[in-house]
């Protein structure tokens, strides 16, 4: 079914919508939540859960791309529950390892208070990087995806992978430090 | 949380047009015209463009329902049933429709407040049960209704797919239900997907379906006249599917909060006997949905009143008997009471009021006075003088044949 049509779906009520949802992208919403947990069982509840915050954003929201739309409602809901977990030592996914090369970018002697005036630094750096480079960047932060699987997507080793995500944190702190935050 | 923490949740913010696909699989079509906005479009208005065509119906073309019983108000009779009027809403989300100003929200509903009706008819939906699956038509009538649309589509059928509620639903739903057809995809020769649902619904999906050049056909860039121009011509090329006698087109903008349009299109068969009008605008119309690209995507078809049976002309409340309930707190909406101004509707609320009958999948096809409500603005976080109105329903129908309810915004 197309996205379209998924959307009118859950703009009439219709609850025919999450069943298309997940017909469509239960998949693609899982291997999110699973890059993050690193378990089925959470990864699923975070998909189930997809669906009901979708049906609860749509109206009002029209996503122009549904399945980031849903994709990001996903990884919200892994990330949230991975910190939930993360003091008993849960999950043990890509997230903390996200976290830790992340780390590199960003200094915390300074806390973050305008969040907004970052995500708008970031959107203007990564409209600045090479496509190639930007989607590998996000398949390893935005979808948190393994760097052997970043490798075997793009027909590249993983060293070469490791080599381009270095390169872009290091361009990414060197952005932020530039404009000052979390310095 | 520390700074690595806000660093990742803002990469999770990055702009939609950054983020790779994942599933491999290509857009079929590029584009959105309106994907500048974020992927943020919203709620729900209505600017209406009427235009009545008379169908040039060809002679040799059959309704996809002519073999189906259709019900006409020819045999009237007093219904005795009593009926549930409760609403069903979901489980979150609510109803609210956003416009600058309410005169954006005309519709051309044949209903209006100055006309003086006793009684309207009462449907009971065939379809309906209590496990949220629409379904009772038939194999053979779902076929039936597949290879006579494909015939007004003048294309081939190649295949059907059958799907039974069971292939997707477990739990404890009765097996009659799990054995029951909920869909039929008919794959045509021009690649063309018709779908027959349980219910009697159609959507037919075009491959590509492109508009002669001058027609501008969308949901966010397209004006209340070019949107009439083009039903005009879609719901004539269209005549020999639809069979309807006098095809009105009209088309339906909604606003974002951010006040961006959102338009969707349809048409329904104005008839000169008010009821059938009321019927056929709020049950058996269609709806035409445009493509990122301009083209036409799919067509909607309904008329559920073909899985129904008819229970009676039961009598009704006046306007003013029903909105002296609204204002008593009995009706039925999904707007939180947060929302509503001083925490209970005024008479200086009430923006518009129009008689409907809900069609999504309710158990009974009945009249409800619906009333846009303007509701407190500072609840939301809209562009300037946009306005939010939520939907708060009335039962039409006496209370005298109505079966005992709860409202929902009972004070």
């Amino acid at each position: 079914m197309e996205d379209l049509h998924i959307i009118e779906l859950y703009w009439q009520r219709d609850e025919s919508a999450i069943k298309e949802s997940q017909t469509k992208y239960g998949g693609y919403c899982s291997t999110i939540a699973n890059n993050i947990l690193h378990s089925e069982e959470d990864s699923e509840e975070c998909v189930n859960d997809t669906w009901l915050r979708a049906w609860n954003t749509m109206p009002p929201e029209k996503p122009s791309r549904l399945a980031v739309f849903l994709g990001k409602i996903t990884r919200n809901l892994a990330i949230d529950r991975y910190r939930r977990d993360r003091s008993q030592k849960y999950g043990g996914g890509q997230a903390a390892l996200c976290l830790d090369e992340l780390g590199e970018c960003i200094g915390e002697d300074t806390p973050i208070e305008d969040r907004l005036a970052l995500k708008e630094l970031m959107n203007s750096f990564l409209s600045s990087l090479p496509d190639k480079n930007r989607n590998i960047f996000l398949l390893r932060y935005w979808y948190m995806m393994s760097v052997a699987e970043i490798a075997k997507r793009n027909g590249m080793s993983e060293g070469a992978v490791k080599m381009v995500l270095q390169r872009v944190r290091d361009k990414l702190r060197a952005y932020l430090e530039k404009e000052g935050v979390g310095i | 949380m520390t700074n690595k923490d806000i660093l990742l949740e803002v990469i999770g913010d990055a702009g939609e047009r950054f983020v790779p696909e994942l599933t491999g699989k290509k857009k079929k079509h590029s584009v959105l015209k309106w994907s500048a906005l974020g992927g943020v479009c919203a709620a729900a208005v209505i600017v209406c463009v009427i235009v009545l065509i008379k169908m040039n119906k060809n002679e040799s073309a059959i309704s996809p329902y002519v073999n189906l019983p259709q019900i006409g108000n020819s045999n009237t009779k007093s219904g005795t049933d009593k009926i549930n009027p409760t609403i069903r809403f979901g489980e979150m989300g609510f109803e609210g429709l956003m416009a600058y100003d309410i005169s954006e929200l005309d519709t051309p509903n044949p209903w209006n407040p100055d006309l003086k009706l006793s009684s309207l008819p009462v449907y009971r939906n065939l379809a309906y049960n209590d496990f949220g699956e629409m379904v009772y038509l038939s194999e053979e009538q779902m076929r039936e209704i597949a290879k006579n649309t494909a015939s007004a589509l003048k294309v081939d059928v190649i295949d059907t797919k059958i799907t039974y509620v069971k292939d997707f639903e477990q739990g404890e739903v009765p097996d009659e239900i799990l054995k029951s057809i909920y869909r039929i995809d008919v794959n045509c020769s021009d690649n063309t997907t018709i779908t027959v649902y349980g219910d009697g619904q159609i959507k037919i999906e075009f491959e590509r379906n492109t508009l002669p050049s001058g027609y501008n056909f969308s949901h966010n860039s397209t004006s209340k006249e070019e949107a009439q121009k083009v039903m005009n011509y879609l719901s004539d090329k269209y005549g020999r599917l639809l069979h309807y006698d006098n095809a009105l087109c009209f088309s339906i903008a909604d606003r974002s909060f951010s006040g961006v349009e959102n338009r969707s299109y349809y048409v329904y068969d104005r008839s000169d006997e008010l009821v059938q009008s009321i019927l056929n605008y709020n049950l058996s119309f269609s709806k035409f949905a445009p493509d990122d690209n301009g083209d036409l995507l799919c067509i909607w078809l309904n008329n559920p009143l073909c899985v129904s049976e008819y229970l009676g002309d039961y009598p009704i409340i006046s306007v003013d008997e029903a909105t002296e309930q609204l204002m008593n707190g009995k009706y039925f909406s999904s707007v939180p009471g947060d929302y509503i101004r001083n925490g209970r509707i005024s008479k200086e609320g009430i923006a518009k009021i129009e008689l409907v009958y809900r069609n999504n999948k309710v158990e009974y096809y009945q009249p409800y006075y619906k009333y846009y409500v303007e509701l407190d603005s500072a609840a939301f976080n809209m562009a300037d003088g946009l306005k939010n109105y939520g939907i708060f329903y009335v039962p039409a129908i006496d209370s005298e044949f109505l079966e005992e309810y709860k409202y929902f915004g009972e004070y």
